[in-house]
Formats: C-alpha cells, structure tokens, sequence
C-alpha cells in the first residue's frame, strides 16, 4: 500500500514546531513525514515560549533544561507589549493571589477605597522576579507560585526541534518543491492573518508582533491538525471544526492587538472585546470566550494599561475586615521582597 | 436611584431553587453585609423539582461546607452512578450513561479512539466494560473515591438521588442558621417603581410589604415576578423538545436501591425511576399532542416497581427559557428561568449555574446593565448547550413504533447539535466547548448507545500493533472488573456511612 506523505513546508519557526508535533504523534507505520524550511531562521533573533509552551514540549518530552542547555534558554515571568503611551510588562501569573474564590485585584481595588495602596504591580511576584536583576535555576522555578516561559535563541530552538524530529523519522529536506509529492501540505508561515485548512492544504500562519504568540499558534495549529487530519482524506467535517477553532484563536490574538494598540478602542473593539471592556468595567470579572490564547491576567494587565478600571469590585471583597485585609497587603509585599532578594525562596 | 446599593436580597418562593439560593447567598453575603429574606406560603405547593442530580452538586455542597454524609441522611439519599436508558435508540436496546470517563488513554491518543479500533479488528467488548461507573452501577456497588484510591477507583463519579423537598428543608435549616430571614406569607402582588419599572417591594397577604433591592423569581413556572412584573418572555424550543407534561408518583421501594436512575422511552415520552433510601420517585415525561394525560397516568402505574404511596401529580410545562433570566432588578432561578425536561437531570444543576453565575456577578448597584447582559448570556450558553444534548437523545433513535418517534427522528435539528454528531460520528472526534456542561464520555455514551457512534477512528490510534493494543484493553478491562468488584455493596456503603432515618410514607405524603 502507498504511503501517506504528509509536507509541512516554509519558515523554519512553524515547520520546526508542527514538524515536531506530527513527528512524534502522527508518523507511523504507512505514513511519511517531510518538512522542508525556506529560508533561514533569524540567527540573531529571540523567541518568547510562552508556559502552555513548556507542556507542549513536555508532551515531547523536551525538558526545559534541554532547552537552556542548547539554546540559552532564560525563564521569563512576563512579556512586554507596546501601547501608544508606552511599553508595559504583561504577567503570565496572577497579581497577588486570590483568598476565599475572589481575585486579589478585587481586595486590592477595596483596600485603595479604605487608604492609599501602592500600586497593584507592586503586588505581582511575576513582575518582581523579572525585575530582580538575578537569574533563577530551574530548582528555584520549581518551588516559586508563578508559572514562566522562556526567552531562548530563535535558530537554534528551530534547530533542536528539526532534529528532534529527524530523530523521530522525519525526512528533513531544502527542497521546497515537496508539496508536489504530498498528499498533503501543511504551510506555515508568519504573518497576522489566521490559519485555513482548504483542501488537501493547510496555511497556517502566526503573528508577530505580540511576543510568544507565534510560537503558541504554531504549537495550537499542530495539536489541532494532528488531532483532525487523520488519514490525510478530505473530511469535511474535521475541516470545517478546524477553521472553526483556528478562527476563534485569531480573533482572540486580534483582540489583545486591538486592545494594546487602537487609539479609540470604542471603536475598533469587536464585540467580544468590547465585552470585557464593559463587564472588566463594570464589576473587576473578565468573561471568557469559547477559545482564549491569553491567561486572565494578561488581559488584566493589558485592560488596566489601557486605562479601563472597574467601577467596583467583587462584594465578597467585603467578607475580609477592614484590618486583616490591610495587613495581608503589607505581608504580601513583605514575602515578595524576601523572595526576590533573598534568591532562596522559601 | 440607579446608584443605590444593594444591601437587601428578597427571594419569593421557597422549593428547591429558592432554599438553594438563600443558602449559597447567606453563605457567601452574609459577611458583606447583605441581607438575604425568603419569602414563601406553605399554601403553596412546590414542584420538587430534581430529585436526581449530576456530579457538580457535589460542588456546590462542598461550597456551603455541607458534610456529604449529614446530607444523605437528612435527604434520604443514595449514591448515583450514571443513568440507565432502555428503549431509547430501539425497542429492547439499553445503554448506560456513566458520570465516570471511559477508559485510559494510550499513548496520548483519546481511549475511545483505540476502543474504535479494536472494534474494527472484531473485538465485541463495548465502552460498558472499560467504564467503572456502568460495572459497579450494574452490580449494586458503590465507594466514595478518596485520594488514596489509585487511579482506576478515582475515575467514578457520582451524584446523588435525594428527596427534594427534604432537601429544601436541609437547606432551610442552614440558611436560617446563617441569617437568613424566612417569611411565611402569600404573595399578592408586585410593586413596582413608576418610573424605572424596577420591583420595589414585594406585598403579602395581610397587608404586609417586604422591601429590597434585588428580586430572585423562585416561584416555579408561573414566573410571578420575571413574566408577571418584568415581562420577560419566553423562549419556546417545544419543536425540538417535544414533552410538554408530566405525571409523577411515588412509591415503595422493592429491595435495596440501585445507584443509578433508570430512564425508560415509552411510546410518546419516557419514564424515570429514582430510587432513595425510602422509596422510589417515578413519572412520565411526554407530549400531549401524541398521547392522553390519563392513558399517561395509566402507564406510568402500570411500571411501577412498587405499591405507589401518593396520588400522581400531573404538571405542565413548556421547554425553553426567558429572554432575559435577569430583568431590571429581577433575577429568575429554577422553573421561573426556564425548563430542560429532565432527561440528564439537569434541573438542579441549572439551579446551581444561576446562583453562581448570580454570586460572580452580585451587583453594587440596583441598576447594573453589563452585570445583567453577562448573566443572561452566560445562562443562555448554559441552556443551549444542555438542550442540544438532550435533542441528541431524540434524534438519535431508530424507533417507528408510533407518531412521537416518528416526529423526532425526522425532526430538523439545531446547527450546533448536527456539527457535533457529524464530527462525533466520522472518527469520533469531540471538541468541548467552553462552557459546556457534558463532555466526550457523555456525548459518545448516547451516540454510541443509540446507534450513531463513531464509524471510524482517528488514525493516529495505529500506533500500537494489533497484539499491544488487545493487551492494553484486555488489562484495562480485568482493572475496572477487578475494582468493582472489590468495592462494597451501594446499600452496606450507605449503612456504614449515611443511614437515613426511617420515615412514615403514608403521614409525609398524605
């Protein structure tokens, strides 16, 4: 029986990523795998891994380590995004923490209404530790409450992921005319329009200009045509539930984009966006749709830098006294100090 | 005016919804100096809806610091597996639904992927034998899954049957007990602000007032404040959902109870049988345009397990929900917001969704526009995602014995639900949704139980070689056979742990 050849060709980022995914999980018996790269990857360039990044490399069994070893790979606790007042810091991790199902932000947002707090920033241990000045091991990472991607060279990530999967029994090829001799060919590359599946083709393409999410929608696009391609037949079905969730994802990341960069956002929001304006605005609670890229408090951070703040917060805020939440406060600020500076977390 | 805090819950109607709700509230306002007031008449009826639950009211009774056991004893509860149906993809076909997953994935592909292809090389073994939940249902065993049980125990979930009116009560207790204020009282009518149209007071027989800033609706399906003070209308999804009555009855209990529900598809309905400690609650859902209360009635008799001990109580109702769950200051929960025939028994669950979403969502001000349109929104999903499971049930049938079978089976469908059984259906691929309720092991238990399973499998389920996959299954199946039946009986579990009282059936029902 003829084999079922299955291409994924163009930038090296995307083809290295998805390349990976499939080598580990779709190639198998009666089934080949190419990937050929056009173009060289930006030698120079970083790449921010975004957290849910270190589990889709867990899935294949790449260890951080690995990661820092060959690529020079540094945790990073936040990313930083430019607004037309200037750039801010994004955390991947919850300012503060939450206390009896409540978000900090809403205890925050009461205790300012009772005295004068610092800012809520000063209540982020991510944002703390990424201005710490010092490197942190792995062990440290482990034993802190936060979660952390990772900033590493762009080629050579590409580069442990290409060999990853020629380890894995991927034909690694520069010759881009593979997509004739495919059955199926998946394209990547990197722009900001969204992914497609049409045909026996699909286009995938991430952006970049919002740190860490091309390499997140590469890794998304990978689980999600691993999970629908199956034989590579055309499957109407599978199809159109791929477009579905590849469209839900681009409009999220258009979203935040939207959010950092519109001048009036009342106007550019889409209606989803305009949503979390409105209720964030309205009580401190930011509604989720069917399919997020983003964590909560990356839109928190992005809405509070774009001036929208809630008019109230959350009544259960109320359930803590007055002086027990203020003393909270100032522990809170006490235990980052002494995490940051100490450098052995405890 | 639009400013004004909200420092006062008024809840009209007790039941299920409304004890429900004063309880979840007491608990989590009482602190931030909300005060929380039900008022309702013991003239007055209640539905007693539920009965059956799913999984997640173990949630919402861990939250109120409920102990599991105090519970079951104080409802007369039993444990509950899954559900049972019979009858429904066709005559003298049974499935069971479990609330515990299938299987165990292998090699990171979906379990039901491997089962899919097992089955193409001939094995017969269906998804029952590699569910826990079905095996120690089908037994009569039951154990609560506790950390230290290893991974093949910790996949049961479960539920429970109680009595809902003695849940209510529970829960009375516990409101009171938190502060909340009960008053005994007919509502007569509703008074409303002249300008805004917001509800400022509700007034009692008696000449009495009871004033507040927010209106929970818990008065059943007459909706006395969401349709008769705020005219939130209706939706109707009666062309998809069909059933529009029911005829209930109690029972004796014959033997020990099953940990499980039993629903059973007649010729225009179906009928459901609860066991609880005390005895059995059945009834019989169905649809009026095919089949006569009365020869409803009589079939429903006619399939009891026991004597019955209370006279039937027909109900009508209408399938869909408000427009608006949350109009001006007017919350509704329970029947007032909406009615999903209780199929999956469901009821109390959307119970639940409306107090926490309410409790996320607690307005500071009388007047909260966005705090409303995301409530609605949020309720909406809610209820289109359990209808379009429920639909699955009906249109996945075979039967033409009669004219309602007929009706569904050829009935249009919502696009979201066709979506789903033609992804379902190819190579059983499955894609939650956000907020919805039921997931892979749910949808694929009634598809494949019906007849309208996946005919192949992903592909990528080929990574194992003929030998290594029958191993796999084979072990996998001699775990849950072995668990089951290591595990005691539903009824020694229950005496060990959560015993209820004896209670006189004839004085409670009378």
């Amino acid at each position: 029986m003829k084999a079922k050849r299955l291409s994924v060709i163009g930038a090296p980022l995307g083809v290295s990523i998805v390349g990976a995914w499939l080598s580990a999980r779709w190639l198998g018996p009666g089934r080949e795998l190419t990937m050929a790269v056009s173009g060289a990857a930006q030698t120079s360039s970083e790449l921010l891994l975004r957290p849910s990044m270190l589990s889709f490399h867990g899935e294949l069994e790449i260890s951080p380590d690995t990661l820092i070893q060959a690529a020079s790979a540094e945790p990073v606790f936040s990313w930083t995004a430019q607004t037309p007042t200037g750039a801010i810091s994004i955390p991947f991790s919850p300012y503060g923490v939450s206390r009896s199902g409540v978000e900090f932000h809403h205890y925050w947002q009461r205790a300012g209404e009772l005295e004068d707090v610092s800012d809520i920033s000063d209540f982020s241990l991510p944002l703390a530790l990424e201005n710490a000045g010092r490197p942190f091991n792995l062990k440290e990472m482990g034993q802190l409450p936060v979660q952390f991607g990772l900033r590493l060279d762009q080629a050579r990530y590409a580069d442990i992921m290409l060999q990853f999967a020629k380890q894995a029994g991927a034909k690694i090829t520069d010759d881009t005319n593979q997509e004739t001799e495919a059955d199926f060919v998946i394209e990547c590359v990197v722009d900001v329009e969204s992914a497609a599946w049409r045909g026996s083709r699909i286009g995938l393409s991430a952006p970049d200009d919002l740190s860490g999410a091309e390499s997140q929608v590469f890794a998304n696009a990978a689980r999600r045509a691993c999970a629908l391609i199956g034989d590579l037949s055309d499957q109407p079905a599978e199809r159109a539930e791929f477009n579905r969730l590849s469209e839900n994802e681009a409009d999220r990341i258009a979203d935040m984009r939207t959010l950092l960069v519109a001048e009036d956002l009342q106007h550019s929001a889409s209606p989803e966006l305009l949503r979390k304006i409105d209720v964030f605005r309205a009580c401190g609670r930011i509604p989720t749709e069917d399919f997020e890229v983003f964590l909560s408090p990356e839109w928190l951070a992005a809405l509070r830098a774009r001036g929208v703040q809630p008019r109230r917060y959350d009544r259960m805020a109320d359930r803590l006294p007055e002086a027990e939440l203020l003393s909270w406060l100032t522990q809170l600020r006490r235990q980052i100090e002494q995490i940051t500076s100490a450098g052995n977390p405890s | 005016m639009t400013k004004q805090q909200v420092k006062s819950v008024v809840i009209a109607g007790g039941g299920t919804a409304g004890w429900m709700t004063a309880a979840a509230l007491a608990k989590t306002l009482g602190g931030a100096g909300v005060s929380v007031t039900l008022v309702e008449s013991e003239a007055i009826a209640t539905v007693g809806v539920g009965e059956a639950t799913i999984p997640a009211i173990t949630k919402f009774n861990q939250r109120l610091g409920i102990d599991e056991h105090d519970f079951m004893r104080a409802t007369q509860a039993t444990y509950k597996l899954g559900i049972e149906f019979a009858d429904w993809g066709a005559l003298g076909e049974s499935y069971f639904h479990p609330f515990g997953r299938y299987g165990f994935d292998l090699e990171a592909v979906e379990f039901h992927q491997h089962w899919a292809r097992l089955r193409s090389l001939g094995d017969a073994h269906g998804l029952e034998d590699y569910s826990l939940n079905t095996l120690a249902a089908y037994q009569g065993k039951f154990v609560r899954p506790e950390p230290d049980h290893g991974s093949v125990i910790g996949q049961l979930g479960y539920a429970f049957h109680f009595d809902a009116s003695l849940y209510a009560a529970f829960l009375r207790d516990f409101a009171e007990r938190r502060g909340a204020t009960r008053i005994e009282g007919l509502i007569e009518s509703v008074e409303q602000d002249g300008e805004t149209g917001s509800i400022t007071a509700l007034k009692l027989d008696g000449d009495r007032r009871v004033a507040g800033d927010l209106f929970i609706d818990c008065t059943g399906f007459r909706g006395l404040l969401i349709d008769g003070a705020c005219g939130s209308h209706f939706h109707d999804w009666g062309h998809w959902l069909p059933c529009n009555r029911a005829v209930a009855v109690a029972c004796e209990k014959q033997g020990e109870p099953v940990p499980y529900t039993r629903s059973t598809a007649r010729e225009a309905g179906w009928q459901w049988r609860i066991p609880l400690q005390h005895r059995t609650g059945n009834g019989h859902v169905f649809c009026d345009a095919y089949l006569s209360a009365e020869k409803a009635e009589e079939v429903l008799l006619a399939n009891l397990d026991g004597e019955p001990v209370s006279s039937p109580n027909h109900l009508r109702f209408r399938t869909g929900h408000r427009q608006e769950f949350w109009s001006s200051n007017c919350v509704a929960i329970g029947l007032s917001s909406g009615f999903l025939e209780p199929l999956e028994s469901t009821s109390i669950h959307l119970i639940q969704m409306g107090i926490s979403k309410l409790i996320s969502l607690f307005p500071s001000a009388i007047e909260a526009p966005i705090d409303r349109a995301e409530y609605n929104r949020l309720m909406r999903d809610d209820f289109e995602h359990i209808r379009d499971f429920l639909v699955l049930h009906y249109k996945a049938t075979r039967r033409d014995d009669s004219p309602f079978w007929d009706y569904v089976r050829e009935m249009d469908i919502p696009d979201s639900l066709a979506r789903k059984i033609e992804l379902l259906q190819s190579q059983g691929r499955f894609f939650k949704y956000d907020a919805e309720l039921f997931d892979v092991t749910s949808w694929l238990a009634v598809a494949e139980g019906q007849g309208l399973g996946p005919q192949g499998f992903n592909p990528l389920a080929q990574g194992l070689s003929d030998q290594n996959l029958r191993q796999s299954m084979e072990n996998m199946r001699g775990a849950y056979a072995k668990a089951a039946a290591a595990m005691p009986t539903h009824q020694a579990y229950i005496e060990r742990f959560c015993k209820a009282p004896p209670m006189d059936l004839k004085a409670k029902t009378a």
